[in-house]
Order: C-alpha cells, then structure tokens, then sequence
C-alpha cells in the first residue's frame, strides 16, 4: 500500500505557551483505518484539527500524495479530500437531513434548491453505504447514532477520501457502535482511507489496521494491530512517568467528609455513572483517575451540585439532593474547576473581584462592601499564594499558572473541610504545579479531605493516598497501596483490559 | 357598531391600517431567521419616512422616493450590521440606539429641510398610487378593500410570496436559517454568518423602508415626528406570535392593524370615552412586546 499522507515534525505551540504537540509525525496509507490513540492531553485531537485546518502548526510540514501540502483552512481540507467528524456535531437540527448533507454545497437548479436532487444524492449515498437514514427527517428527531451518520454523509457529499473522526464511539450504545464499524469497514472497501481519535483499546484491536500512539505531544510509536496485544498497547499508550517528589506525612484518615451511594447519572445510551458508590475521608487525598468520558467529572459535577442523579450524595454529612451550589459551599466544600477561564474565574473582573467573589456578601457593614477588610485580604491572598499581578490587574492578562493560583487562593482561603481539585495543574507552569500540589498537601495534614481529579498519571501517583479508578461508569478498581502500583498497573485499570473484583 | 365592523370601509381601512405593521412583521421575520433581532425596526421606519417624503415631493417623482425610502431603511440597517456584527456590540442595546438616534435624525433633517417645522405637510409626498383592478374591485365588500388599495399592499403580496420562496426554495434562504439556528454548524463548512446575517439584514431594511413609505407617502400625505408610533414594535411582535412563519405572521400583522385602526376608526362610532380608544394601540405595543419578551425567552431556556 502506498503512503497517501504524511505528517512530519508538527510542532504547536498555543498563544499562552502550552505545548500541545512536539515534534510530532503521523502518516497515512490508502484504504487502511488508523487509529490515534493516547491519554487525555496527549495531543491526538490537537494533530488531528491541524490534519483538518482547524489549527495551524507552529512547525512542521504536510504532505499529500508526495506533494507538500498547506492546510490552511477546514475549506482548504475539504478541496483535498479531507472530511473530519467532530465529537459534536454540527448539525442544523431544524433542517431536514438532506440539506444538512448539503449544507454550504447545496444542488441547485437555476436560483431554487433542487430538492429532489439532494435527496436522490443523500438516498444512494445511504444505500451504497448501508446506512439507514431518511433523508427527509428532521436532523432534530434522530438519535444520536443516526445524527453521527448524517455528519459522515456530510462528509461523504464532499467527495472527502480522508475521513478523521474523533471519538466517534464515545456516544454511541454497542449496537449502534458495531453498526459504525459494519459502514466504516465498507468505506475502507470503497477506498476510502479512515482515522479514528480513540483510547477504546477493544475498538483498536477489533477495526484497526494500524496505530499511532501519541503521549505527551509526541509519536512514540506506530503499530500493526496484528503484532500487539492489548497488554502492549496499554504500556505503550501510558508509558513511565517520573514521579514527582512531593513531602507529605504518612496518611491519617479520618471521618467521613462525602460520600455517594449508588448514584446513576443517565446518558444517551449508556448511564454516564452506573450505580457508583466511594466514600472520601478526611486527612486523605482520594484521586479519581480514568480516561475522560468515563464518569469521574459526572461524579465531581454531582458532588459539587450541579447536575441531577439518582442515588444518594452526602457532602459533610448532609444530602445535598436539592440543595443549591451555595449551600453546599456553605456546609464547608471547596471547588476548584476544570475549566478556570469559564467556571473558575469571570474573565472581565480583576483579581480582586475574582478573589472576593465566593463571599463578598458576607463581608458587609450597613449593606456596603468591608472594602478595606477585603482590599487587605485579597492583597494578602495574593502574597501568600505568590501569584504575579496586582490587585486591581484584570484576570485575564495573566498567564495560565497565575490565573490558576488565583483560583487556588480563593478555594483555599474558605477554611473547607473538604476540596474537590479537578485537574488543579492542568496547562500551569511546573514552578506552580510544584506550589498547588504543596497547598493541597498542607490542607491535607490539616485534617482536610481531598477529592482529586487528574489526567496527569505523575500528579495522581505523586499526591493520592487512595485511587478509584472509573471505567465506563463504573469503579472498575480502587487502589489503597498507591506505593507499590505502577503505572503500567493504573494505565490497564483506566483502559479496562483488567477490573478489581471487589471493587464495586 | 356592528354595521360598521361589516361594513367595506371596515375592512378597507383594517387592511390600510395593516400594512406598515406587515412590512415591519416581514422585516422582524427575515432577521431573526438569520439569528439577529433587528429592534430598530421602528427607527428605520421612521428615517425611510421621512426620506420617501422629501425625497418624493422635490424629485416629483413617487418612485424615486419610494427608492430613496428603502435606501435609507436599508442604510439603517446596514449601521446595526456595523454595530452589532462587525463591531460586536451588543444586538439589543445597538438597536435601541439607533431608535434614539432615529426619532433625533427624523426631527433634525425635516427641521433643516423645512425651515424649522416638525412635520413636511408643507412640502406633500408624491403619493404611491392606489391600484384599482377592474372588475374585481366591483365585488360587494370585500372587493375594494382588496383589489382596490394602494400599490404597497400588492407589493406586500409579492413580498410574501418571495419570502416563502427565499426561505424554502434558496440557497440563501438555507443559509439564513443555519444562521439562526446553528451558525457553528454553518462556519464549520464554509457558510460565513457574518455574510449571511448582513444579507438578511438589507433584506430587512428595505421591507422597513417600504412600512416606512408606506406611512408617509400613502397613508398620510406628508411625514409627521413620531408618525411610526409604535408600529415597529408591534410588527416586531406580530412576527413572534406568528412563529417566523410568514402567512401566520402576516395574520397576525393583519389582527394588529386591526385593532390599530379600531382605536382610531371607533371614535365617531362608538359611544366609548376616546381618551381608553386612543390607549388600545399603545396597551397592544405592550402587550405586543411582553409576548415577544416571553417568546425570546422561551427559545433561549
């Protein structure tokens, strides 16, 4: 087979100094499906919406059919043959299927759509590639699996002979998941040259011909399914991390400060958290480690009030079922966000305004703010936790560490008595990863609980006492001997090539 | 009262008074498929009136009038674009600008035409014709109120038409509604929301600038400060109750112009304190624009 596409030395480097890939390669040979597989951050998406003109390279070059190649744009992508289907579709509910087909190259007789034309196209691509869809169905009444294959006829009408699709299992039900793979084979037959973003290891093994494994920004490798087995590909995927030293005293822990009890978050398809039960104690950091998508944020996000589920949830010993995110704060919970720009911080207000914004309310004489009492605390806040900017800098002209520590402040100046971290280092500088960690740790020797969620295997191993790993869902190990797991031992647990019996 | 609700003027009159209330629906209607509100109708309408009318008394000319009156909606329009898609304003708070900066404009440019005066009775429009259809207008009540009225309401008619079509039948009509519906879904292959919602909003100009002209140069002879009234918003709010669907929008508009010309019409007929008649159209501005409050709220949550 020949080399259809090749990617050498694709460098990106965002605005704000993260890396997302490194010296990167990635090629592509007529008529196979590949697949990119990798940890969360690892930077398969990244490589791939460069692929696609999503994104353009710091460095590096592209070639196509041995021609050098500059993807300037997803229009410039498309002219080549490059179709790429999102995670989340972009689908035009209230148009019927085949106008989103034909959306932005619609058939056209004179100046009038021609209908018949479109959905004549839309039908025989169904056909050819055995997908049931109904091109005169409104893309909102479809379930997901079907509104998944509108997005790949979309590219198909595109005449697209390069199809990347990221994460295409991830909302899909087995069924319709086995139908997927049934209609990509088929392309693959028709010429068709496919590439799925995945970190499913059972879909590798079952539909792929060749991999690509990425850690860290970089290939580390590309395989032939056929010679690895799954053991192989899990090591490859996690690889061995340093672990970072972090001083912290043998762990005391102490009375329960939450606790969830066959909680169930329904999903499409699949629950997003099946009947999952874990306690959290004081004086202990739990980590809450698996691959993105497989419940832990549904867990952080029942924890922290801001989703509906069944079962029971019990933050510092009351049910928060009902209770607003307030009152749960107010019981003594701590959050610090995944996403600092959006959740963690209000964009438009300076570091003062951030600083105070958790309880401002509170700090009132006569129903006017204690200016000066808050002036002086947020200076000191921002001392204390050595963030670089002054009190009135608007938050947003700090770098992605600063911002991060000013969020830390602020949770971690509320005296909690429990702290949901949710990948507190993510994007930040090592100096502050160094700073975060310490905070958490001292918290931690105080007497207060922790909840950590990390995609970072050296975070997890450096800082958790205990690790519940989730998979699909489910608590599919828990680890209490941290000391003496590898990562390797993690990387099969979060990959689910093994489970804890006992675990759930 | 009833002979007078039956009676051909009734409708006749209905139909008049309905109108600009269309034109400003149908303006309402084509932004927000494109997923902008453009609350400025109301201005719009004002600054094409007052064009139409000066323009059309010293060309001497209806047509060129009515042609400056759509410019003029359209330029309009085209400010909100600037404003709210190019500068990223914020949608509403542009509009309501450009209303302020309307009713100033429209008592500025009569006052310097004009030699001080508020309204261009002293310089009269060129009217737009009235079109009687033979035969047809013949027909017992319904048949003057209908076929035999100005040349804007047939123009409204065609308009209709070409808005069903637009909407249904064109590339760009697919376009507009990506761009209201899902504007990612359309960035993500190649459709720029920014064209399309410009596009829409010359289309919304000129139908403002027609409901303008039609205020100032076949309804009344003449432009007058604050001749548009409030009709803007009602139009606005005709397009919310009629769901973006054009004929049940135009109904609405229609049932609008109705109880606008109630207000005015009953004052003779009915033994009815004028003082509450004159109120009606204003309580419906309110009630017009608390439905489309609760209906842009209900699409939003």
């Amino acid at each position: 087979m020949s080399e259809l596409l090749c990617m050498k030395g694709i460098t990106k480097r965002y605005g704000n100094g993260v890396l997302a890939n490194e010296d990167a390669s990635f090629s592509l040979r007529e008529g196979e499906i590949h697949a990119i597989a990798g940890e969360n951050g690892a930077g398969k998406s990244t490589l791939m919406k460069i692929l696609f003109g999503a994104e353009q390279p710091t460095e590096g070059t592209i070639s196509l059919r041995g021609k050098p190649v500059k993807i300037s744009s997803p229009r410039v992508a498309t002219e080549l043959g490059i179709g790429m289907v999102y995670q989340h579709f972009m689908l035009v509910d209230e148009l019927p299927v085949y106008l989103n087909v034909f959306l932005g190259v619609e058939k056209r007789k004179g100046l009038l759509l021609d209908k018949q034309a479109m959905i004549d196209a839309t039908r025989a691509l169904c056909e050819k590639y055995d997908m049931p869809v109904d091109p005169t169905a409104l893309c909102g009444d479809l379930p997901v699996g079907l509104r998944q294959k509108v997005e790949i006829l979309k590219v198909l009408a595109r005449e697209a002979k390069i199809i990347i699709l990221d994460e295409p299992t991830a909302v899909l039900t087995p069924q319709e998941t086995e139908q997927l793979f049934h209609q990509l084979r088929i392309l693959r037959d028709n010429k068709h040259t496919i590439v799925i973003i995945t970190h499913k290891l059972k879909e590798m093994k079952e539909l792929c011909d060749r991999i690509t494994i990425m850690r860290q920004g970089k290939t580390v490798g590309v395989v032939d399914v056929c010679d690895v087995d799954e053991q192989k590909l899990s090591e490859l995927m996690v690889g061995s991390t340093v672990r970072l030293k972090v001083e912290k005293a043998p762990v005391r822990a102490g009375e329960v400060v939450a606790e969830m009890k066959k909680v169930t978050v329904p999903g499409s398809g699949k629950p997003k958290l099946d009947s999952v039960s874990f306690v959290a104690r004081a004086g202990e950091i739990l980590c809450l480690a698996g691959v993105e998508g497989n419940g832990q944020q549904q867990a952080i996000e029942c924890l922290t009030g801001q989703i509906a589920y069944s079962g029971s949830v019990q933050v510092l010993g009351e049910e928060i079922l009902g209770k607003s995110i307030r009152k749960i704060r107010d019981l003594g919970m701590a959050h610090i966000p995944e996403d600092r720009m959006t959740m963690g911080t209000d964009q438009r207000a300076s570091l003062h305004e951030n600083l105070i914004s958790v309880d401002f309310d509170r700090n009132t004489r006569l129903g006017f703010l204690k200016s000066k009492h808050l002036k002086a605390r947020s200076e000191k806040q921002l001392k204390d936790f050595l963030v670089k900017g002054e009190r009135q800098t608007p938050i947003s002209m700090l770098s992605g560490g600063n911002m991060q520590k000013v969020v830390v402040a602020r949770e971690l100046s509320q005296q909690p008595r429990l702290v949901i971290a949710n990948q507190p280092t993510r994007g930040v500088d090592v100096g502050a990863i160094a700073f975060i960690h310490e905070k958490l740790v001292e918290l931690r020797d105080q007497g207060c609980g922790i909840i950590l969620v990390s995609a970072d295997m050296s975070e997890v191993f450096s800082l958790a006492d205990r690790i519940i790993v989730f998979h699909e869902g489910k608590i599919a190990a828990e680890i209490t001997d941290v000391e003496n797991t590898t990562e390797q031992q993690l990387g099969r647990y979060m990959l689910g090539v093994e489970r804890m019996e006992a675990a759930q | 009262m009833l002979d007078w609700i039956f009676s051909e003027s009734f409708l006749m009159n209905v139909i008049a008074y309905a109108i600009p209330i269309v034109f400003a629906a149908y303006a309402s209607l084509i932004s927000n498929k494109a997923g902008i509100s453009a609350i400025n109708i109301e201005g719009a309408m004002s600054i094409a009136a007052v064009t139409g009318a000066l323009v059309s008394h010293y060309a001497n000319s209806w047509v060129i009038g009515l042609t400056a009156a759509v410019i003029a909606g359209i330029l309009m329009m085209m400010l909100l674009a600037l404003a709210a898609l190019k500068l990223r304003a914020d949608n509403f708070l542009s509009g309501i600008a450009l209303n302020t900066f309307a009713t100033g404009a429209c008592l500025l440019i009569v006052k310097v035409v004009l030699d001080g005066r508020t309204d261009s009775s002293t310089a009269p429009s060129v009217k737009v014709p009235n079109v009687d259809i033979p035969l047809l207008s013949d027909i017992p009540v319904i048949g003057k109120a209908i076929f035999g009225q100005n040349l804007l309401f047939f123009i409204a008619l065609i308009v209709l038409g070409l808005l069903i079509l637009l909407i249904n039948r064109t590339r760009l009509g697919v376009q507009i509604r990506t761009a209201g519906y899902h504007p990612e879904a359309g960035e993500s292959v190649g459709v720029s929301i920014r064209r399309t919602r410009t596009i829409a909003l010359i289309i919304c100009g000129a139908m403002a600038g027609l409901g303008g002209a039609y205020l100032s140069m076949a309804n009344l002879g003449y432009f007058s400060a604050g001749m548009v009234s409030g009709r803007g918003f009602i139009g606005i709010a005709a397009e919310a109750m009629g769901a973006g669907m054009p004929v049940k929008t135009t109904l609405f508009a229609l049932l609008f112009g109705a109880v606008d010309y109630f207000a005015v019409g009953g004052q003779t007929v009915l033994s009815f304190p004028y003082e509450l008649l004159n109120t009606l159209p204003y309580l419906m501005t309110l009630l017009a624009l608390t439905i489309y409050a609760a209906a842009h709220n209900k699409k939003k949550g």
